[in-house]
């Protein structure tokens, strides 16, 4: 099979929070199991690759995220044809807004999403900065990421990735935390508001997003043992914060 | 007086705190203080994302051929900090602070300085400032309520140039064409910057294509903060500044029968600096993500680790495993061990006698307080 392609959509504007590390991180899980893979960068002055397997939106300061979103509009039709030949498209915090119905914009004004999925995101009272710990049903432990942002996404009866154990998530404090959830799983999109970057702090994250383009994945070799050490004392330091134990 | 006593008395209590506490009791007693104490006197502010201690520190030396400088030399730059250094500075002819990027309007509010130095601006402890642009903004405010305060300013960074846009009395240097992370759209108006020619530019609110008074080419951050100060200085009447050379904020320490150079790494472009300025010795990275260091850890992989490559390289720092992560994906080899001295000790048993380390904000803090202490 040819190299896998992982494009990140915009990196000089959705790359605020060390946002090309994701794809940093898919590259390198890939090519530890031997598969090859190949990173494009796809500025907003260009169209976007037609033929790559996934695709990240990353997060951005309010301006960049709105400049971002008047670009994609004239490559929607591409991705949304790549989603709907099975590529994937991983969008975090601003890209989680963009990707729905409408966002807040810089006097919070009401800005029209791509409408990849019918979420809406709305200004909050303030801003949720900090670690957050969520349990997803996909993966056995909980994934951990540092959440920053003043928008709150209602997903119209989508599913999350998880539920919030610690933190704001897509619906921030005035929710019950019991209620709280984190980010969405429709189709071949998948987005949550973590940062950290999401897939640097959660192997099986990464995993996850790989295995649904490459299929099942050879184990990782031993010497990647540093991924699974950093995830494990993120959920340990931020289980032992909040809970005690 | 009380204040000076507080002020001893934190210092034996507690290295490093001593700057600030003193500050804290001076304003809860005297809200006013800072205004009070600096009224009738010249003072200049530095701010930036980086290179404010450096550059104080350069621009006092250079100033002192004048003048008796005070001012807040030791990276307390918040106002408690600020007020700390006016205890016991009423001999000081001209005072120099440097200040917190929040806090320089506030402090231009109550210092009424004679002249400001503005070094950079860039994504710096995302938690805390938020965005990058929206210091600009307050920073563009604040000079617009002292249109005839004197400002110097590094022109070839974008964000400097729309702070500055429309203040008279402003001093341009540029520094050639310049990358940066931050600047894709224009920090005024936000349309797409025009990167293509020999400067940024913005083709729909003009920014970029005023000219800088001087233009001195690119050059690395210190020697940038080193020009920018001298500008000041010749401001001020202090001409010759050839005996007055660049100096980085690096500290020496001995430990574990190692020398090791500090350097202070606490963002991004820091970091890229710091990268590019290694000697050929072993490195220690020292990586925290408590309060002012930034609480996520996102940044690290906005930085190119490759500079590491080959090198004989060992990791410590609360955020040890973060960092570790990112430099492995690098291609990077390491070793871990939990603290400064570990790798110290572990250096020496190699063979070697120096090491460099690029540490985070408090690391730096806690290494280059303990050698005080020690000694």
């Amino acid at each position: 099979m040819s190299a896998l392609q992982i494009v990140v959509i915009h990196p000089e504007l959705l790359g605020t929070y060390g946002d090309i590390g994701n794809a940093r991180i898919l590259a390198h899980r890939a090519r530890v199991r031997g598969i090859a893979a190949e990173i494009i960068f796809s500025p907003h002055n260009q169209s976007l690759p037609t033929t790559a397997d996934i695709y990240l939106l990353g997060g951005g300061e309010d301006r960049a995220q709105i400049a971002s979103v008047e670009a994609l509009r004239s490559s929607l039709g591409v991705l949304g044809g790549a989603l709907d030949r099975g590529a994937q498209l991983f969008a975090v915090c601003a890209g989680l807004q963009i990707i729905g119905e409408s966002f807040p914009g810089v006097s919070g004004e009401i800005i029209a999403g791509l409408g990849l999925v019918p979420i809406v995101s709305l200004p909050g009272s303030d801003r949720i900065v900090g670690e957050v710990l969520v349990k997803s049903d996909l993966f056995t432990e909980p994934l951990t990421g540092f959440e920053n942002h003043r928008g709150r996404t209602d997903l119209g009866g989508l599913s999350p990735l998880g539920r919030v154990l610690v933190g704001g998530g897509n619906g921030g404090e005035a929710i019950a935390i019991n209620e709280r959830v984190d980010g969405l799983v429709a189709g071949n999109i998948l987005a949550t508001y973590l940062h950290g970057p999401a897939l640097a702090r959660n192997p099986v994250l990464a995993d996850h997003l790989l295995s649904r383009v490459a299929g099942a994945l050879p184990e990782v070799p031993e010497r990647e043992e540093i991924a699974e050490l950093l995830a494990l004392e993120r959920r340990r330091a931020l289980s032992a914060a909040n809970f005690g134990k | 007086m009380v204040a000076r006593a507080i002020s001893l008395l934190s210092r034996v209590l507690r290295q490093g705190e001593g700057a600030t506490l003193s500050g804290k009791v001076l304003l809860a007693l005297r809200p006013r203080a800072i205004s009070e104490l600096t009224r009738g006197r010249k003072v200049v502010l530095v701010s930036g994302t980086n290179g404010k201690t450096s550059t104080s520190s350069m621009l006092a030396a250079m100033l002192s051929e004048k003048f008796i400088v005070g001012g807040n030399r030791t990276g307390a730059n918040l106002n408690t900090g600020i007020a700390a250094s006016l205890v016991g500075a009423k001999k000081c002819t001209l005072l120099i602070f440097e200040v917190d990027e929040l806090y320089l309007p506030s402090m231009m509010e109550a210092t009424l300085p004679e002249l400001v130095l503005l070094l950079n601006l860039s994504r710096d402890q995302l938690h805390r400032t938020q965005e990058v642009r929206i210091v600009a903004r307050r920073w563009h405010e604040a000079l617009a309520k002292f249109p005839d305060t004197p400002v110097v300013i590094d022109s070839s960074d974008p964000f400097l140039a729309s702070v500055g846009r429309d203040h008279g009395p402003m001093t341009r240097i540029g520094f050639g064409k310049r990358s940066h992370l931050d600047a894709a759209s224009c920090p005024t108006c936000g349309s797409m910057l025009d990167w293509r020619g020999a400067q940024f530019a913005c083709q729909k609110c003009g920014l970029g294509k005023v000219p800088a008074d001087v233009e001195l080419g690119e050059m690395s951050a210190v020697e940038r903060n080193h020009a920018l100060a001298g500008y000041v200085a010749q401001y001020f009447g202090v001409q010759d500044l050839t005996k007055f050379s660049p100096r980085d904020r690096i500290s020496t320490l001995l430990l574990g029968g190692i020398e090791i150079a500090l350097r202070l790494v606490k963002n991004p472009s820091s970091w890229q600096e710091g990268l590019s300025s290694l000697a050929d010795e072993p490195v220690i990275l020292v990586v925290n993500a408590r309060g002012v260091d930034g609480l996520d850890t996102s940044w690290l992989w906005d930085i190119d680790f490759t500079p590491l490559k080959g090198r004989y390289v060992v990791i410590t720092g609360d955020r040890k495993l973060d960092a570790a992560y990112r430099v492995h994906v690098d291609g990077i080899g390491y070793s871990l061990v939990d603290s400064l001295s570990i790798a110290a000790t572990q250096i020496h048993r190699d063979g070697f006698t120096r090491a460099q380390a690029l540490t985070s904000y408090t690391a730096f803090i806690d290494a280059t307080t303990r050698v005080k202490g020690k000694r």
